[in-house]
């Protein structure tokens, strides 16, 4: 038996008998072979300790629970949304107070804090309204009644709805995708390449961005490029053929992907010149990659299906 | 064969074991290992979608581990290497005990670990996935994104720093020594 021959057969998963006399007869006159035998032996006994079986576990189901009270946060606070939470904050403001919109007009606005404690009578010192008696409220209502005819933006703190919400996500919506993929810059991605103009849900692939640049330690986290495409598969291999790596399987165009990337400085300009064709933003320096002591650059290029392509 | 994508829990359950063995492969602690094993799994959670082949997942899953090993080890103190500590004095002194079969084999896993912690981290990740893992040349070159010529050539030369790093055991390990007379002076 040669080398060789035992190597092909120390892969093979139940080796018969006969063959495994060969294989430790050949080991026992072999010091290389040997060796290979124990180390694919090292791990036989080795277990997963219960401990780091449950830690990854409770980490996951928390990085989820995370994760799904951002979308749900996410859908509250969407255009859509917020009309919706502002009429309803109004109403239930009009609900609380009974007060016909009829006797709105003309009172005069006053901010809660603005009124003086001499306005105010001491709950029970007053004759309930019949409103009051009917509802159960305090006898401090009226002066809650006149809170309530200022705009809701005078509303107490907390309560108010937000105003601005719709403003944001109109600004949010009418971005372009470069301009998007800058939002979420700040949250994780250090370049966005991506077809423009592009309808994007946030997905868990996103929040793979967000966690991606948690360390801004060169060299310990990699430099991450988010790519929308339609074609995620062409996207990839043409940075992969910018670098000289071999192409990837095409069944990638159905789910998108993660790579890590090796780029040297010998083809790091091949490399960026391909980035700036793509339509990389921000374009990143040579300086800016985080190199280690053998002059290779670790990237990591997530590439998500959608989008339009330029 | 399934008639629906298998959920995040199933394959993650399902490569844990190779996972953890992986870590504890490069990084040489178990408590090391746990922790890369759950940065590995949010990882993964992080970046899971879609429906890959059986093979996929597996390279998928190994290059998250590989590079989350690598990570760790990158912020891992340089002085806590063995070699360092050596040059600083330290002694780890003989610790052989050769009573009966079952201490020497348990004593050559020990030292085995030991010489792998010492390769450097190429070295390291190249040897923990094929000679103790298992995984074959072509899972290789995904995991890592090599061709394989490059995977086996790098392959032999890790395989001789190891050997050269345990021919300083020669009586347990049999290696012939590259320089017999350093390990005359060594004793």
């Amino acid at each position: 038996m040669t080398c060789t021959e035992f190597e092909r057969l120390l892969d093979q998963r139940e080796p018969d008998g006969q063959t495994k006399q060969e294989m430790q007869r050949h080991a026992d006159t072999c010091g290389h072979c040997r060796l290979l035998l124990e180390l694919r032996a090292l791990d036989q006994d080795e277990k997963v300790p219960e401990t780091a079986s449950t830690q990854w576990k409770a980490a996951v189901r928390t990085e989820k629970a995370k994760t799904e009270a951002k979308r749900r946060s996410g859908f509250w606070n969407s255009r859509a949304m917020a009309p919706v939470l502002a009429a309803a904050a109004i109403l239930v403001a009009v609900i609380a107070l009974r007060q016909p919109i009829a006797d709105l007009g003309g009172r005069q606005t006053v901010p809660l804090s603005t009124v003086s404690n001499e306005e105010v009578r001491p709950a029970g010192t007053e004759a309930p309204t019949p409103e009051a008696a009917r509802t159960g409220m305090p006898a401090a209502a009226p002066k809650l009644m006149a809170v309530a005819t200022a705009s809701p933006l005078d509303f107490g703190p907390g309560s108010a709805p937000r105003e601005e919400a719709p403003e944001e996500a109109a600004e949010a919506d009418e971005m372009p995708m470069f301009a998007l993929g800058a939002m979420r810059n700040e949250s994780g991605a250090d370049a966005l390449i991506s077809g423009a103009d592009a309808e994007y849900e946030e997905t868990a692939f996103m929040s793979a961005c967000d966690s991606a640049a948690v360390e801004d330690e060169i060299g310990t986290q990699p430099f991450t490029l988010v790519w929308v495409s339609e074609t995620p598969a062409e996207a990839a291999n043409t940075l992969l053929q910018a670098i000289g790596q071999p192409e990837i399987d095409v069944d990638m165009e159905e789910s998108g992907a993660c790579l890590s990337l090796a780029v040297s400085r010998e083809n790091v300009s091949a490399f960026l010149k391909a980035l700036e064709t793509a339509g990389c933003d921000p374009l990143p320096a040579e300086t800016d990659l985080p190199w280690d002591e053998e002059g290779v650059c670790r990237l990591e290029l997530m590439i998500e299906k959608g989008g339009t392509d330029r | 064969m399934s008639l629906h994508p298998p959920s995040f829990e199933e394959l993650a359950q399902k490569f844990e074991r190779e996972l953890y063995l992986t870590c504890y492969g490069v990084l040489g602690h178990r408590e090391d290992a746990a922790d890369a094993l759950q940065e590995t799994m949010l990882r993964a959670w992080r970046g899971f979608k879609g429906f890959r082949g059986e093979a996929q997942w597996r390279t998928w899953f190994h290059r998250i581990a590989v590079n989350t090993c690598i990570d760790m080890l990158r912020k891992r103190r340089p002085a806590a290497s063995l070699d360092a500590m050596q040059e600083e004095g330290f002694d780890p002194g003989d610790t052989r005990v050769s009573v009966s079969g079952e201490l020497e084999e348990a004593e050559r896993k020990r030292l085995l670990r030991e010489a792998i912690g010492r390769l450097d981290e190429k070295d390291r990740v190249l040897i923990v996935l094929r000679d103790v893992r298992g995984l074959s040349y072509e899972e290789l070159a995904k995991v890592l994104r090599l061709p394989e010529g490059t995977i086996k050539s790098r392959l032999s030369r890790a395989r001789e720093h190891l050997k050269k790093i345990l021919s300083a055991d020669a009586e347990l390990f049999g290696f012939r020594d590259v320089n017999k007379s350093e390990r005359r002076a060594k004793r």
